[in-house]
C-alpha cells in the first residue's frame, strides 16, 4: 500500500468516526417516517384544496359570464367588450389565478412533482379546476357562492348588485325595482325602485307579457322614460330580474329574446299605425317607439 | 467484510444503518470520496471547508434516512442532499465557488464534444483545465450543475433529474445550453474552437 492510500484511508475513517461522534454528542435523531408521509400527504391535500377553491371560483366566473352574456347591455353600454370589462368578476379571477399558482406549487413539491414540466403541472391543475367548476356550476353552486360571498366579501359584489347598479338610471330610462300597488288612476301603478324611490309608473304601453311580469316577479327592470313630474315614469318594457335566479343559459336566452321581441313590437306598432293614420300617429299611438332607450333594444 | 465496497447494495446498507447506527459508517465510507469530489467541483475548494460540509451532509443523510424514497436510487438521493448542502454553505458563508472544478485528467473533450460527430477536431489539443475551469465558473450555475453531474460525475439524465429536482426534459435543455454557453466563454477567452 502506498503512503498516499494509507493517508486517504485514515482520513476516510476519521470522517465516519467524526460523523458518528457528532450523532452521539449532539443526540442527532432520525426524523420518523410518519413525518415524511405527513409532509407528502399535506402537499397533496393542499393541492386538492387549491384545486377545489379554484373550481369554486371558476364556477362563479361561469355563472357571471353566462348571466352577463344575456344581460341587455345594449341599453347600458356602447358595446359588449365595454360591458364585459365592467362586469368581469375580477376578485374571482384573482382567486382562481392564486389557487392555480398554489396548486402548481403544491404539486411540484410532492415527491414526484419535479418530474413534470411546469406547463404539465399547471395544465393538469387548471383542467381539474375547470372540470370541477363546470360541475359546480351545473349544480347551481356558482350561483349560491356568488350570493353567499357577496354579503361577506366587500371586494366581490354579486352579479345582481352589479347589474342593479348598471341598470338603475332613471335619467337614461332604466329603473330596477318592484310593483308596490295600484292607484286610482287607470294604467298607473306605484313602483318602488332599489334605491327606495317611489314612481308613478304609467303602464299603458306595456303589453300583456310585460304587465304579467311586472305583477308576478319580485323584482323587475323597466325600460322607459321619466315624465313631466320627477316621480312619473313611462314604462315601455319590463324585463324580469334574473340575477336572483339560477336559470339555465337556455332559459336566459329565451327571456332575452322575448324581451327584445316586445321592444321591437313597439316599433312595429308604430309603423302599422303610421301606415294607417300618417305621421300624427307616432306621437299619439306610441311614445315608446321613438324613445332612445327602446330604440337601442330593437 | 469490507462493507464500503459495493458487495451489498446501497439499499441494503441503508437497511442496516436504519437498524444499527454503527452501520451508518459504511454509508459514509462508501460515499465520502465521491461526495468530496462532487462538492469540490461545485466549488468548495478549501479542504477544511469541504470536511465541514461533508460532515453536515452525512448528518443530514442520517437524520433523513427514514425518508429515503426507495423508488429513487440512493446515490441520487445522497447527491441531492450534497448539492443542497453545498448551496446552503455558499449562502451561509457568503462566498463564491472557488478551487479547481476540472483537473487535467478530466475528460474535457468529452464535455465539449459529446454528441457531435468529429467535434474533437474542432478543439485545439491545448484546451487546458485552467481555461475550462475559468469558463465553467463564468457560466450560469444551473448549467454548471448539470454539466458537472453529466460529464464529471457521469450521471444519467434521470439521475440528474432526481438530484437537481427538475424534469428530465429540462436536464437535456440545460446540458445543451450549458455546452453552448461554455463554448462561447471559451471562444471569448481566445481559445480556438
Amino acid at each position: 500500500m502506498t503512503k498516499d492510500t494509507t493517508e486517504k484511508n485514515t482520513d476516510t475513517s476519521q470522517l465516519s468516526e467524526a460523523v458518528l461522534q457528532r450523532i452521539e454528542v449532539e443526540h442527532v435523531g432520525q426524523v420518523p417516517k410518519w413525518q415524511f408521509t405527513l409532509a407528502e400527504c399535506s402537499m397533496w391535500l393542499l393541492w386538492v384544496l387549491s384545486v377545489c377553491i379554484g373550481a369554486v371560483a371558476f364556477s362563479v366566473i361561469i355563472f357571471f359570464s353566462i348571466h352577463a352574456h344575456f344581460f341587455p347591455y345594449e341599453a347600458t353600454h356602447k358595446g359588449p367588450i365595454q360591458f364585459f370589462l365592467e362586469v368581469m368578476p375580477y376578485a374571482w379571477v384573482f382567486v382562481f389565478l392564486i389557487m392555480a399558482m398554489l396548486a402548481h406549487y403544491n404539486l411540484r413539491h410532492t415527491k414526484r412533482g419535479y418530474k413534470f414540466a411546469v406547463w404539465q403541472v399547471l395544465l393538469s391543475s387548471l383542467i381539474v379546476s375547470f372540470m370541477g367548476g363546470v360541475v359546480l356550476h351545473h349544480t347551481g353552486f356558482g350561483f349560491k357562492v356568488d350570493h353567499l360571498m357577496a354579503d361577506r366579501l366587500p371586494f366581490s359584489p354579486a352579479f345582481g348588485v352589479l347589474e342593479a347598479r348598471m341598470w338603475q338610471n332613471p335619467a337614461e330610462g332604466r329603473v330596477v325595482g318592484a310593483f308596490s300597488n295600484k292607484t286610482d288612476v287607470a294604467n298607473v301603478v306605484v313602483f318602488t325602485d332599489v334605491e327606495g324611490g317611489l314612481w308613478k309608473l304609467d303602464i299603458q304601453e306595456l303589453n300583456g307579457r310585460d304587465i304579467e311580469t311586472l305583477y308576478t316577479e319580485n323584482k323587475v327592470r323597466v325600460v322607459g322614460f321619466t315624465g313631466t313630474s320627477s316621480k312619473d315614469f313611462y314604462g315601455c318594457g319590463v324585463f324580469p330580474w334574473m340575477a336572483d335566479k339560477n336559470l339555465s343559459s337556455k332559459e336566459l336566452q329565451l327571456k332575452r329574446a322575448e324581451f327584445f321581441e316586445r321592444m321591437r313590437e313597439h316599433h312595429k306598432q308604430m309603423l302599422e299605425s303610421w301606415e294607417k293614420s300618417g305621421d300624427e300617429a307616432v306621437s299619439t299611438l306610441s311614445r315608446c317607439a321613438t324613445h332612445q332607450t327602446v330604440l337601442k333594444l330593437r | 467484510m469490507d462493507l464500503s465496497t459495493p458487495v451489498m447494495s446501497d439499499e441494503e446498507a441503508v437497511a442496516l444503518a436504519l437498524r444499527e447506527k454503527a452501520f451508518f459508517a459504511h454509508i459514509v465510507l462508501r460515499y465520502e470520496d465521491k461526495l468530496s469530489r462532487y462538492i469540490r467541483r461545485l466549488g468548495i475548494g478549501n479542504e477544511d471547508d469541504r470536511k465541514d460540509v461533508l460532515q453536515d451532509i452525512f448528518i443530514k443523510v442520517y437524520k433523513n434516512l427514514q425518508g429515503f424514497d426507495t423508488s429513487l436510487s440512493f446515490s441520487s438521493w445522497i447527491y441531492r442532499i450534497a448539492h443542497n448542502e453545498a448551496i446552503s454553505w455558499y449562502r451561509k458563508a457568503h462566498v463564491r465557488p472557488e478551487g479547481h472544478l476540472v483537473s487535467a485528467g478530466d475528460d474535457i473533450l468529452l464535455l465539449l464534444s459529446s454528441g457531435e460527430a468529429g467535434a474533437e477536431k474542432e478543439f485545439d489539443i491545448s484546451v487546458n483545465a485552467e481555461e475550462v475551469n475559468r469558463a465553467l465558473k463564468e457560466i450560469d450555475a444551473k448549467y454548471k450543475d448539470a454539466l458537472i453531474l453529466r460529464f464529471f460525475e457521469h450521471k444519467e439524465y434521470e439521475e440528474i433529474s432526481d438530484i437537481l429536482k427538475i424534469p428530465p426534459g429540462t436536464v437535456g435543455t440545460l446540458i445543451y445550453r450549458g455546452k453552448e454557453a461554455l463554448k462561447k466563454k471559451l471562444k471569448k477567452n481566445h481559445l480556438r474552437i
